[in-house]
């Protein structure tokens, strides 16, 4: 049938052609059309009775600016980020996961996430304002203060409002009373990550909650084997160079590794771990 | 070679929205028109004429059989480049005038612009549009849609034109117009194929004629051969025939009518009359009128298809 | 004398080749512009364009030291929408409004075959485009002129794109009118508009759905829908951004392949069809 190969062979060439042109010139084309139009409010005014779609829209290529960055080790700004979600959550004020999402996301410090926790702060603060009762946003908000800025006091208040909300589960209430009493103590730290993984609304925040409780597990590791180096320091009287002392002196059993499975490093001089600059751990918390 | 040629021509069509029955259109359709004559294809409403032209034409696709015009298969472009066609309800582009239409269809036949000026002009004159050529079609009377639609089927000097129904809509100078103008094409050599229920002007015009009834040939070839000329009865008008005379003919005619001081007598053949007329002379009847009564075309096709089972 | 018809078979045999098969394409395009040339719906649909280019001024002058930039954009805009809804309009006709008031009852029969007739109809379409085309793009440039804005080529880049997108539509206008009503093909190819517009988000789906099986409907879809965006260069040029010419090629040769396919599809559809 000739005009069947016809069509047949000409969709192939389609396909070459746009696959050529998304390679060549996708990546100018995203940043720019995102945000052709980046006042949210004019934008909702234009998209009138579609504003829901269109947040959808926005939403997805969110994820998609977000993640793709995330991936591309070069591109390091991440500023359409907020615009994008300031967008998304004007035209849908309903769009809850989206201000949970910015919270995230928008605090975490670089690369993981945008670094900015004050916009965060200010994006859920919004969504508090349109859903008052939402417990999850106090959750949002109030981790931010714990994690990223480290005032407990501030956070532990958030968890408790947000604690008294009907819905909201019986440990954000406890969880603020730990922050108080033990303040920045790993424990807490992973009690806290753990819920947040559980409870992830997300993929991409529950892989997030993952890598910190990774982060967490290093740390651990970390001063154990700080530890075990100071007995070596007892013992043998100076600093080791490499593990192979450590295991030859039974102190180790095996080379170690961090949660990622990259090898921990023995600092240069003073008996320093340090994870492998490969590592996929990201930036560990100084505490 | 034949002039059309159709061997077991069918189209069936699909009815009904949800259930969908096949309804055979056409039924094995065998037809053979000369050269230089004109045919004549008759029928009733639905019998299926119409879309024997459409399936001549490429209109639409046969569901079986096969057909041939000119001898070439009918998607041919060198064939098309020598007929004609008028279609039944004719519309063409209304933002075009008249001359323009003609114009563009001259173009696609290939004539340069001079024969495409001069072949306007004549046609228009022919059918006597040339006041009207720069009106926009909208605005034409259905009269005038129609002898557009006769020109533009003349617009390539074709070997052979199909007409549907070519006297609907034209008044009776128009369908005079017409009738000689079909004469005019048989005697330059043109092949008129057309389909008409108007049974007095096929009777008129064609040399051979086709006789459709639900889709199927019922009859066809020479009109001579299908109609029975033979005299069926001699019907004499006369004027002072007394009933005293008339009781005196009585055994020659088959009936009589009186209708004022007229009679009107019928007698079964010209032999009876030629025997009376002496005596009527005599008896100083006078003669109105003497008409033969022949079977008409319309007779016998009312017969055929009354036979045949109306649709 | 005979007037009307040839009499020996010579006289039909001597012009049994008839026209060629691009001139014939040719008329049937010229005629169709002719068509929608007389079309009073055409010029209502212009002179909406140029208002709205014309009051791109107004706009242009609430937003502060944005007026030329609020031009541009709405000038881009207009040029686009109004091309669009043309290109609708007009071509969901071509076909099924030929079959509906039978007209081609006097074309078919013509040494003309239906894909050459279907080729005329589109060529004279982008023929009407390419004019209204011209006409809003003399108003924007024109308007940029009266606001002291020096010439700026750039802006014509990012038309002809605009162009090809419009030319594209109509293929797909086409295509639904061989097989379907007007309304029903209007429906359809606006349809594909939006969904060509959006097509490069359905790629995004696969980040945030969690499928295993939806990427690769999502991508299918992606590569069948005709993507408008590679026509959408509006941004980057009112912005000042280069647009290398290597895009607008790249551009032109999807175009032009998508357009090739769309047309063999509508003969195809178009050549089996049994009118009515």
């Amino acid at each position: 049938m000739k005009p069947g190969f016809a069509i047949g062979a000409l969709f192939l060439a389609v396909v070459a052609v746009q696959s050529r042109i998304d390679e060549s010139f996708g990546e100018y084309r995203s940043t720019e059309e995102i945000l052709y139009i980046d006042n949210p409010r004019v934008l909702k005014k234009l998209l009138v009775g579609f504003e829901n779609v269109a947040a959808d829209l926005y939403w997805l290529r969110t994820v998609q600016y977000f993640g793709g960055k995330r991936r591309d080790a070069n591109n390091k700004n991440f500023d359409l980020l907020e615009p994008l979600l300031r967008i998304t959550v004007t035209l849908d004020p309903k769009f809850k996961i989206a201000y949970s999402y910015g919270a995230t996301f928008l605090s975490e410090p670089f690369p993981q996430g945008a670094g900015m926790p004050s916009k965060g702060i200010a994006l859920i603060d919004d969504g508090i304002r349109q859903h008052p009762g939402h417990w999850r946003f106090y959750l949002d908000k109030g981790f931010i203060y714990y994690w990223h800025l480290r005032d407990f006091d501030k956070a532990a208040e958030i968890l408790l409002e947000g604690g008294k909300l009907q819905g909201a589960p019986y440990w954000m209430k406890t969880a603020a009373g730990r922050i108080l009493t033990e303040g920045g103590d790993r424990q807490t730290a992973r009690g806290l990550w753990q819920v947040l993984h559980d409870t992830a609304e997300t993929p991409q925040q529950r892989d997030n909650a993952a890598i910190h409780l990774r982060q967490l597990d290093a740390l651990d590791q970390m001063d154990a084997l700080q530890k075990l180096i100071a007995v070596f320091v007892e013992r043998v009287g100076r600093h080791p160079q490499r593990w192979e002392e450590l295991i030859s002196s039974g102190l180790l059993t095996a080379m170690p590794v961090d949660p990622t499975g990259a090898p921990y490093l023995l600092g240069p001089s003073r008996g320093e771990v340090r994870p492998s600059p490969e590592s996929k751990l990201g930036v560990l918390p100084s505490h | 070679m034949r002039a059309v040629e159709t061997r077991g021509l069918t189209k069936d069509y699909l009815v009904g929205s949800l259930l969908q029955r096949k309804k055979r259109a056409l039924d094995a359709l065998d037809l053979e028109v000369d050269e230089g004559e004109i045919f004549g294809l008759i029928g009733p409403n639905g019998a299926g004429k119409t879309t024997t032209l459409k399936l001549l034409m490429g209109l639409v696709f046969p569901s079986g059989g096969e057909a041939r015009i000119l001898g070439r298969p009918l998607d041919d472009p060198e064939m098309k480049q020598q007929i004609g066609y008028l279609p039944e309800h004719p519309y063409f582009y209304d933002y075009l005038t008249g001359r323009e239409l003609l114009t563009y269809f001259g173009q696609l036949f290939g004539l340069s612009r001079e024969e495409r000026r001069q072949r306007c002009r004549e046609l228009l004159e022919k059918v006597g549009m040339t006041e009207a050529a720069d009106v926009p079609l909208r605005k034409y009377s259905k009269g005038m849609t129609q002898r557009l639609g006769i020109a533009q089927a003349l617009v390539n000097r074709p070997r052979l034109v199909f007409l549907d129904e070519p006297m609907s809509g034209l008044d009776p100078i128009g369908r005079r117009e017409m009738s000689l103008l079909v004469r005019e094409l048989r005697e330059s050599g043109v092949t008129v194929f057309f389909c008409s229920h108007i049974l007095s002007d096929v009777e008129q015009l064609c040399d051979r004629v086709a006789i459709l009834n639900r889709g199927k040939l019922v009859e066809s070839g020479r009109l001579s051969e299908i109609v029975d000329v033979s005299l069926r009865s001699l019907e004499v008008v006369v004027e002072g025939l007394t009933p005293e005379l008339e009781s005196r003919i009585a055994g020659s005619f088959q009936h009589s009518r009186r209708q004022g001081p007229r009679c009107h007598i019928s007698f079964g053949d010209s032999a009876d009359f030629e025997r009376t007329l002496p005596f009527l002379v005599e008896s100083g009847v006078r003669l109105v009128s003497v008409t033969p009564v022949k079977e008409t075309l319309e007779d016998h096709f009312v017969r055929e298809v009354k036979a045949g089972g109306r649709e | 004398m005979n007037a009307v018809a040839g009499t020996r078979p010579s006289d039909a045999g001597s012009r049994v080749e008839g026209a060629p098969v691009l001139r014939k394409i040719g008329y049937v395009a010229l005629n169709t512009y002719r068509e929608t040339v007389r079309d009073k719906v055409l010029y209502n649909l212009v002179l909406f364009a140029l208002l709205m280019i014309g009051s791109s001024y107004v706009l242009g002058a609430i937003s502060v030291y944005q007026e030329i930039k609020v031009i541009k954009d709405l000038g881009l805009a207009s040029i686009s929408i109004f091309g669009m809804v043309i290109a609708i309009f007009i071509g969901i006709g071509l076909v099924s409004k030929e079959i509906d008031k039978r007209t081609l009852y006097g074309i078919l029969p013509k040494p003309i075959s239906r894909s050459q007739f279907l080729l005329g109809k589109y060529f004279g379409l982008c023929l009407t485009l390419l004019v209204n085309v011209m006409v809003m793009t003399v108003g924007l440039y024109v308007l940029l002129f009266l606001m002291k804005e020096p010439f700026a080529p750039a802006l014509l880049k990012a038309i002809f794109l605009v162009y090809l997108e419009l030319a594209l539509l109509v293929a797909v206008a086409i295509l639904f009118s061989t097989f379907t009503s007007s309304i029903l093909s209007g429906l359809f190819a606006g349809f594909v508009y939006a969904a060509g517009y959006l097509s490069s988000d359905l790629k995004n789906l696969e980040s945030v759905v969690e499928s295993a099986f939806l990427p690769q409907v999502t991508r299918v879809l992606y590569y069948l829908l005709p993507n408008f965006k590679n026509f959408d260069v509006k941004a980057a040029v009112v912005a000042g951004d280069p647009v290398p010419w290597s895009q607008l090629g790249w551009a032109t040769a999807y175009a032009a392949i998508y357009i090739a396919l769309l047309l063999v599809g509508s003969c195809w559809i178009f050549q089996k069809r049994n009118l009515k």
